[in-house]
């Protein structure tokens, strides 16, 4: 079977290891949110899948309106008002673009284009122009379940305010908390409270990293926090002289961080933001840790 | 130049008839004599990815959230959930040998495997290179009706088709079993295997349009799963009226039919596919056997 002999990692037995000397062992928890939407993508991105989607257009087959829209039905009739078939084939008509090829009221030289029930741009866009206020239509909203589905903006007013310690803003990015305690800011990093020696050998001492990073959590931010522990295996050590700082990689799913001293501030931020507030150093150790996305 | 081979874009009859095409799609503009294919016109045989053939089929068609979703957060989670310190591939239950003396082993079968009728696979440990994947789901759907009237299998074949965007192979029967009403050769139903989009698609419609709206569905069973990592589980045809495509649609479908879907992965066992089936939002209920 597959060896599943659960590993410790915890802070108490890896001081041992480094037995004697004053290394101390910290935990540094590494709290993501994670994209909640699409990312975004670049110019040539857009229209690679813009110039594919129309080639997939332009090669599918003709729409079954006979399947749907039964002959001599009501629906039909709508069908072909809104879809009027394409100018077949005058023999008695001289084309200067090409003779029209019509096979089931399509043109197949060309990609078929239905025009389906309008979209809630074109409704919106026909009620500004015949000078619906905003408060009928919201009155419309309520009461109306058939309403149009309007999706929200990418951009929140966190990513307009340019609010760094909302968890809604920069929708479409990995963000990353960091917090300022003496005039530093620094991910999270909790340290294991000073064991008597002689006692680190005891089971009931130890405290495993995983479990100092969620106390440690819950301890500066709250415990309004509900977040999922990726691993209790360390994902990055940081390492100076005296101290061993051990990565544990979490994400938040629901609440929020609220600070519980007010000398605690706290940013959520993206990969190239932690660049700025981070020391270099430091952040070009973990940049490989952090998200792209 | 016979125009036939031209692409039509439709295959029923040009008197429009109401039904539902059967006919495999063709891919191609140019009218192509086959006769004539061989070597001499190379261009002919340029492979079906290459925007340059007739074969052509478009497949990054728009931003897949769902391998967005896989490829920015769970691959990395995945890699770090599973690792294991200096871990080693645990050897899997081989065949064994009849020892090297015995000049009556020279050419007969190695031994079945200790305990076993069947050689298991060696289980790796995970790394960046083998990070479990979806890698396709198949459907299979058995159609019983089928085996009296054969037309049915042509409304199971226009539900799989509407449900998956992809073109159903048809399943014929490979034997006879006469008190079933089985007869070799007989359509007996249909299959899909989806990839890429259509696969991501179909899962993400599975997942919040589909499940969700099942009252009785608790999960997919903790047993299911062939054990290399591809888990396998039902749904009725009473299930599957909350497709979407089926829903806004219910008198064109008046016969339904359920099917088998089955999740393939690359994970090696199922333990591992369940925890990535997991994460892409497919719940498991452990099964409670021999309740008194």
């Amino acid at each position: 079977m597959w060896k599943s002999g659960l590993r410790k990692y915890s802070a108490a037995a890896s001081s041992t290891a480094s037995a004697g000397n004053s290394t101390s062992i910290s935990s540094t928890l590494l709290l993501t949110r994670n994209p909640v939407i699409t990312a975004d993508v670049s110019k040539f991105e857009a229209q690679y899948y813009k110039y594919q989607n129309e080639l997939w257009k332009r090669l599918m087959w003709t729409f079954p309106s006979w399947f749907y829209y039964r002959k001599g039905t009501i629906s039909e009739q709508a069908f072909r008002e809104l879809n009027p078939g394409p100018v077949f084939n005058n023999p008695n008509i001289e084309f200067p673009r090409g003779r029209p090829v019509v096979v089931h009221q399509r043109d197949r030289r060309f990609k078929q284009e239905l025009k389906l029930p309008k979209t809630y741009k074109e409704v919106s866009q026909e009620k500004k122009e015949g000078g619906e206020t905003a408060a009928e239509e919201e009155g419309a909203k309520e009461d109306n379940l058939s309403r149009q589905i309007v999706p929200n903006s990418r951009i929140t007013k966190a990513d307009e305010s340019k609010d760094l310690a909302s968890l809604e803003r920069q929708l479409s990015r990995t963000l990353y908390l960091i917090i300022q305690e003496n005039s530093k800011w620094t991910l999270p990093t909790f340290k294991e409270e000073q064991v008597a020696q002689g006692d680190d050998t005891k089971d009931s001492s130890v405290t495993p990293l995983h479990t100092l990073a969620e106390q440690g959590l819950y301890k500066i931010g709250g415990n309004s926090i509900n977040y999922f522990n990726v691993s209790n295996t360390p994902c990055h050590v940081h390492k100076s002289e005296s101290t061993r700082e051990y990565f544990i990689k979490s994400h938040i799913l629901s609440g929020r961080f609220v600070p519980q001293s007010e000398s605690i501030k706290f940013l959520w931020l993206t990969k190239e933001e932690l660049g700025e507030y981070l020391e270099k150093d430091y952040y070009k150790e973990i940049e490989h840790l952090l998200s792209d996305i | 130049m016979s125009r036939l081979s031209i692409r039509s874009f439709s295959s029923s009859p040009i008197a429009s008839k109401v039904g539902y095409s059967t006919v495999q799609p063709v891919h191609h503009l140019i009218p192509i004599k086959k006769q004539t294919l061989g070597k001499r016109f190379p261009e002919l045989n340029i492979p079906k990815d290459d925007i340059r053939s007739p074969q052509y089929k478009p497949k990054d068609v728009y931003q897949d959230r769902v391998n967005e979703y896989y490829q920015n957060v769970l691959k990395s989670d995945l890699l770090l959930h599973y690792y294991e310190h200096d871990s080693e591939a645990v050897t899997g239950n081989k065949a064994r040998s009849w020892g090297e003396f015995s000049p009556y082993a020279v050419y007969r079968r190695d031994r079945k495997p200790k305990g076993l009728s069947r050689a298991t696979r060696d289980i790796k440990p995970v790394t960046p290179r083998n990070i479990p994947e979806l890698t396709g789901i198949s459907i299979n759907l058995y159609n019983k009706a089928a085996l009296e009237e054969s037309w049915i299998n042509i409304s199971a074949r226009l539900q799989l088709a509407q449900i998956t965007n992809v073109k159903p192979k048809v399943v014929y029967n490979k034997s006879n079993v006469l008190p079933w009403k089985v007869r070799q050769g007989k359509e007996c139903g249909c299959k899909v295997e989806l990839e890429g989009r259509d696969m991501t698609r179909f899962l993400s419609t599975l997942v919040e349009l589909v499940l969700p709206r099942i009252r009785t569905f608790k999960g997919i069973k903790d047993s299911s799963g062939d054990k290399s990592g591809n888990i396998t589980f039902g749904l009725s045809p009473e299930e599957i009226k909350f497709f979407p495509e089926i829903e806004n649609f219910q008198e064109l479908f008046p016969n339904l039919f359920g099917f088998h879907l089955t999740f393939k992965t690359n994970a090696g066992t199922d333990e591992r596919a369940r925890t990535l089936l997991t994460s892409l939002g497919l719940p498991f209920y452990k099964e409670v056997k021999n309740v008194q």
